[in-house]
């Protein structure tokens, strides 16, 4: 039998993450295919929905990728993601439900190499929690 | 200690009607909106009054609540200030929505006069219909949502009108320079306000704090985990009524009635590739999820979305939990004052420095 591999939804802010993961492609740093990337303008713009969506749409984990705190295009953008985050986990975590699926990292456009190892550690952690059931419906 | 004026004008509803109906008399506002039994039985309602002896009438105590006084007032003043001064009567849920409100700038306070009832709590609109005889209040009877709540009386508003050691009749408290310049031009002797008080509303939170952490302690033991979401959100129907019926739900647009979560056919039997089923016409636990999300760092806890659910789910309950947890994350309090920054209104640098990778 195939070992599980987990999906992974993520939103990559257009002025760091995204630029990381290019530099990470073009310096030949391999990591795991199971992120599928989405870009945004900004962190900030990921509505929680959006989040919540991917979780119950059948992924297994989310990610949201931003610059580093100070350093945002729009002065407060990933600080608004960073709130938006802690809601959610606190949902989660209310509900009895595992918050450890969402994953806000911070990752600047030179940082592929810290691009490699986060997206390869989180696929590693989900591969061990296995698949997720916040995507299970009615039957 | 607090000083106010004793007014016993027959039972706790006559004496705070004829207290509304004095502050128009002598000029102090033009006209008053508070809640109004037209008729006997059938359920107060909010309504905008400018003759006294209609205000009289008004009952501001009944255990029943119609509206949101915080969703009137926001329709009242959303767009423009009142030119003309207003005084509403608010139980302190309604009141702590006004808060909520003003800070979304949903309401203009100028030229609003806050009269803050104290509340020990209301039934369920159908069970008040069902049976109106209210008095003397029966916990047994009492909305979820008022057995669980920590705020019998408000700590905002320019006059809080209580019925607590006033032995059938009503205490106006003067609560803010604007609240004391009303009481004065009224001109009625004012006198310290018995100690009492404060003890009955110590003894009622506390109550109610058991009551709380039972509550919760309970769904999380039932409804924890996602099947036991499953259980709890299986039922709902899409209605949105209890967004409708939420004061702190404001939008004019909304993600829920957006395109955004229906989609055509094709995408529909392309879901089918990687699913079993499919859960039509959309996925009621994303909308209430998404709701929480959207919700509850504002979350008052009134419990109206329970009170507007058709198919009895307690969604003021999960509302209120997962709010309580949200709040205290971010040391805020949704109502508590008006100077808090709402939670996705006010963003630190230095703050949650464990959470980002």
């Amino acid at each position: 039998m195939s070992e599980f591999e987990p999906k992974i939804v993520g939103f990559f802010c257009n002025w760091c993450t995204s630029s990381a993961a290019d530099l990470a492609g073009t310096s030949r740093l391999q990591y795991p295919a199971n992120v599928r990337p989405i870009r945004v303008p900004c962190s900030g713009t990921v509505d929680p929905v959006y989040l919540l969506r991917a979780l119950r749409e059948g992924a297994d984990g989310v990610m949201i990728g931003g610059c580093h705190p100070g350093d945002c295009h729009y002065i407060t953008g990933n600080l608004k993601a960073r709130r938006r985050v802690k809601i959610i986990k606190t949902i989660l975590e209310s509900l009895g439900l595992e918050s450890e699926r969402v994953l806000l990292a911070w990752i600047s456009g030179s940082e592929g190499p810290k691009f490699q190892r986060v997206v390869t550690e989180f696929t590693e952690k989900l591969r061990k929690m296995g698949p997720s059931d916040l995507s299970k419906k009615w039957k | 200690m607090a000083k106010g004026i004793l007014i016993k004008k027959g039972d706790e509803n006559k004496s705070a009607g004829w207290f509304l109906a004095e502050l128009v008399r002598k000029n102090i506002v033009n006209g008053i909106i508070a809640q109004k039994e037209v008729y006997e039985g059938e359920g107060a309602w909010h309504y905008l009054m400018k003759n006294p002896d209609d205000i009289e009438k008004s009952k501001v105590f009944i255990p029943f609540m119609g509206s949101s006084g915080a969703t009137v007032l926001s329709k009242f003043t959303k767009d423009k200030a009142t030119s003309k001064p207003v005084g509403i009567a608010l139980r302190p849920c309604e009141l702590r929505g006004v808060v909520e409100l003003v800070k979304y700038k949903q309401i203009q306070l100028d030229n609003i006069l806050l009269i803050a009832t104290d509340c020990l709590g209301t039934y369920s609109r159908t069970d008040y219909i069902d049976n109106p005889e209210a008095l003397p209040l029966n916990r047994d009877r009492l909305r979820t949502a008022c057995k669980r709540c920590v705020h019998p009386t408000a700590e905002f508003g320019d006059i809080i009108v209580s019925y607590l050691t006033a032995d059938g009749g009503i205490w106006a408290i003067a609560n803010s320079k604007k609240g004391e310049e009303a009481i004065n031009a009224l001109g009625f002797p004012i006198s310290d306000v018995p100690a009492e008080r404060d003890k009955t509303i110590q003894d009622i939170i506390k109550k109610n704090k058991a009551d709380r952490e039972k509550q919760f302690s309970e769904f999380k033991e039932a409804y924890g985990g996602m099947d036991g979401q499953l259980r709890f959100f299986g039922k709902c129907i899409n209605c949105k009524n209890c967004m409708e019926n939420c004061p702190i739900c404001f939008c004019k647009e909304c993600f829920f009635k957006s395109p955004s979560v229906t989609w055509d056919s094709e995408v529909y039997l392309d879901m089918l590739d990687n699913k079993e089923a499919v859960r039509m016409p959309e996925d009621p636990l994303f909308f209430q999820w998404g709701r929480l999300a959207h919700i509850t760092p504002s979350c008052i806890g009134c419990g109206l979305c329970t009170e507007a659910c058709p198919v009895n789910i307690d969604v003021g309950l999960i509302f209120s939990l997962v709010a309580e947890n949200v709040q205290s994350s971010f040391d805020y309090e949704a109502g508590r004052s008006l100077e808090e920054e709402p939670i996705l209104m006010e963003f630190r640098e230095k703050e949650l420095e464990d959470l980002a990778e």
